[in-house]
């Protein structure tokens, strides 16, 4: 049982701007009570204190993150506040957001013996619940890999094995499915369902709550570092999705993004053709990528002008490189793409498509807001980037630091450089992962501007919401055609 | 798929593999041991080379072993007819690749080769402390990652159009290191996060799934290593290795 009697929790200000532009994400007057074995689901808007929640449970607040704790945490009696993390470690097993920076490890082996060789255990033992695990999560072909070469959704199916190995009574899980795409996150869901049949204790921070729904025995709701509301099992049952986008929550039943209907172009469209399109890694040093070796291989795609158009895939495989090659960035791409009639050659893409990453991080380079929709202005011009500014509602923030922003700012800072680059076609990777159900709409809402400047936009995406709030065309692209 | 045998063997011990790495640049770079222990200035390259194909690491093997031998080459053929400035050139080019390479070589043997887990347990052996040990570790995770990191950045700084040439060409340097140095900290600290929650600080005696006895080749490459060291103590006694050997 875990118990949280009056906690609370501010972390300190040096602890950098982030924690600041993360809306702190601190904790006040926080009474909890978890019953062994339950499966409870932390949600709220960003910033909302959920994972300063789970940072207080797995013992990393305050042994690693420092502030001003009140109150007492308290798992089995114990107070968790007195114990060395080593100890929490034993009982309490955390997966985290992002799938590039849990694992201490280069290959999946070593990352899935991690915790016991840690703890001292027997290797003939460590061997045995490795195995198990393997078999039981059914990730037998991912052993012996090299952690850089899988994708986000295999990482995270190895974050949870390698805290299963150590089988742990309470089992935390931070927005395992921020960075996954539909299909994963289905993965995702049966390993959870495991965890949840053998009676362990599951807590979840999430703003997906569809693909673990009908599983969860409880919903608390935070907002401004306290509960708001605290839902069972069969109060849960009543709440329709109208009720959860009231109370600011994503939906709680999101059909796959492949089978929402939207036409993938009309007889109107003025579009653009990719007649081919074909991309292989170079396999070693000595073997070019021959035909039949694809990663990407796409004949006869549209895409229409001037319209919000999503692309979904059943599997995530390829997408980005898809993306990479349709902007332009890879070189080695062939390709054969129609534009009114007259080929659309690398070097003009490359000048044509602005492109939103995943990791807006990754993007933004200069030291201040301003500055970044400067430098993406064909020529300087303060005026029209103050301009710019104030439609993305960043205009208050344009001397700060971009990477004291907090997430939604990141992404609609990169918004506002792609308005500022005056580009006609716009690409977004997967812009509302890991958001809350206000932003998501926010970035809807930039979307349909974007488009009535007369910009074509092109989302990757699996966000079944999102496609349903905002995009006019969709096309299933599978990586092979 | 399943070979009831986990973890890779690595074909050397941690041990060994750290032994090399001190003794390589001492001899190659440090010069110890001078004209007597020139046979093992031979040796040395040849082992990093033999060990990166052992480890399947073609590409760095044949690109290294291809500039060696260009310059050997080079250094033979031009040493004797040049002087001047190309002598000092040459001199300079040769007594890198001759020496810095080889170094160079044998830690991308290490890093490639190593599972943090196993150097963890060869620097336990050698009653290294925690304090030093954990965060070189971290390496072995880190140049990866960085890689990774200055990969998707270049992407983003090509498709902004900040190449060279351009307007915005001047900030070339400084737009790169920013994002890098910001994606790598905030890195560093979920890393740190998520290893202290899988039992990093543990006072108890850490085990290790991976094989790290000694085996007959790390008792060879430590006895190679044993005899440059001898060669070079008795050097300094005034026993020199050349005399012994004509006598």
């Amino acid at each position: 049982m875990i118990e949280l009697n009056n906690v609370g929790f501010t972390y300190l200000s040096e602890n950098s701007d982030e924690s600041s532009a993360e809306l702190n994400g601190s904790l006040s007057n926080i009474n909890l009570i978890i019953e062994k074995g339950s499966f409870v689901l932390l949600t709220g808007p960003s910033g909302c204190g959920k994972s300063t929640l789970l940072r207080l449970i797995n013992g990393l607040i305050p042994h690693y993150y420092s502030g001003k704790l009140e109150g007492e945490v308290m798992i089995d009696g114990e107070p968790v506040n007195d114990k060395p993390l080593c100890e929490s470690a034993e009982k309490i097993g955390t997966v985290f957001q992002n799938p590039r920076s849990q694992f201490f490890n280069v290959d999946t082996t070593s990352e899935l013996a991690f915790l016991s060789e840690n703890l001292g255990i027997e290797p003939e033992t460590i061997k045995s619940r490795i195995k198990q695990t393997a078999e039981s999560f059914g990730i037998n072909n991912l052993m012996n890999r090299s952690i850089f070469h899988l994708s986000d959704g295999e990482k995270q199916k190895i974050a949870c094995a390698s805290i299963e190995v150590g089988k742990p009574e309470i089992i935390l899980l931070d927005e395992p499915s921020a960075n996954l795409d539909y299909h994963a996150t289905m993965q995702l869901r049966q390993l959870i369902a495991q965890w949840v049949r053998q009676g362990r204790t599951v807590i979840a921070a999430e703003h997906r709550l569809f693909y673990l729904w009908d599983m969860i025995d409880r919903v608390v709701l935070m907002n401004d570092g306290k509960i708001i509301k605290d839902y069972n099992k069969n109060e849960l049952n009543k709440l329709s999705d109208n009720d959860l986008s009231k109370l600011g929550l994503r939906s709680a039943h999101s059909p796959a993004p492949t089978e929402i209907e939207l036409p993938a172009v009309t007889t109107d469209d003025k579009m653009l053709t990719i007649k081919s399109l074909q991309f292989g890694y170079k396999q070693g040093f000595f073997t070019r990528s021959k035909a039949g070796n694809y990663i990407i291989d796409i004949h006869n795609m549209k895409l229409a002008l001037g319209k919000i158009t999503a692309i979904t895939a059943a599997n995530g495989e390829g997408k980005t490189t898809f993306l990479n090659c349709l902007c332009g960035l890879e070189r080695r791409s062939k390709d054969d793409i129609i534009i009114d009639g007259a080929p659309f050659k690398r070097r003009n893409r490359l000048n044509s498509f602005f492109m939103v990453m995943q990791d807006t991080n990754h993007q933004l380079f200069t030291d201040s807001v301003l500055e970044e929709v400067m430098i993406s202005l064909p020529e300087p011009n303060e005026d029209k980037a103050l301009k710019i500014l104030e439609s993305v509602d960043l205009v208050c923030y344009k001397e700060r630091h971009p990477m004291a922003l907090s997430g939604g700012q990141k992404q609609r800072l990169a918004i506002a450089c792609a308005v500022a680059s005056e580009r006609d076609y716009i690409l977004f990777d997967e812009p509302t992962s890991g958001l809350d159900y206000g932003h998501m709409k926010e970035i809807a809402t930039l979307m349909r501007q974007l488009r009535d400047l007369g910009k074509t936009v092109v989302i990757v995406t699996h966000d079944s919401e999102f496609i349903e709030d905002c995009c006019e065309r969709k096309v299933n692209f599978a990586s092979r055609s | 798929m399943l070979k009831g045998d986990y973890g890779k063997k690595s074909f050397i011990n941690p041990i060994t593999k750290l032994m090399l790495l001190v003794t390589l640049p001492a001899f190659l770079m440090g010069g110890l041991g001078g004209k007597d222990a020139e046979i093992f200035t031979l040796i040395f390259p040849l082992v990093s080379l033999f060990l990166l194909f052992i480890s399947k690491n073609f590409k760095a093997g044949i690109i290294g072993l291809l500039a060696y031998i260009a310059v050997i080459i080079a250094w033979s053929a031009l040493s004797s007819g040049s002087d001047g400035v190309l002598h000092i050139m040459l001199f300079i080019v040769a007594g890198i690749v001759t020496g810095l390479l080889p170094c160079a070589l044998m830690s991308i043997y290490v890093i490639s080769s190593t599972t943090a887990s196993e150097f963890i347990t060869g620097m336990k052996k050698l009653f290294i402390p925690d304090a030093i040990t954990i965060p070189m570790s971290v390496i072995f995770r880190f140049f990866p990652t960085v890689k990774e990191e200055v990969h998707a950045i270049n992407k983003a700084m090509k498709m902004r159009g900040v190449r060279f040439g351009g307007r915005k060409s001047a900030g070339i340097l400084e737009y790169r290191l920013i994002p890098v140095l910001m994606c790598s900290l905030k890195i560093g600290d979920e890393l740190s996060a998520a290893a202290l929650t899988r039992g990093l600080d543990s006072p108890r005696k850490r085990t290790n799934v991976c094989d790290t006895r000694f085996r007959i080749q790390d008792i060879l490459l430590l006895l190679l290593c044993l005899c440059a060291y001898l060669v070079w103590v008795l050097s300094l006694f005034g026993i020199h290795f050349g005399e012994v050997v004509k006598l």
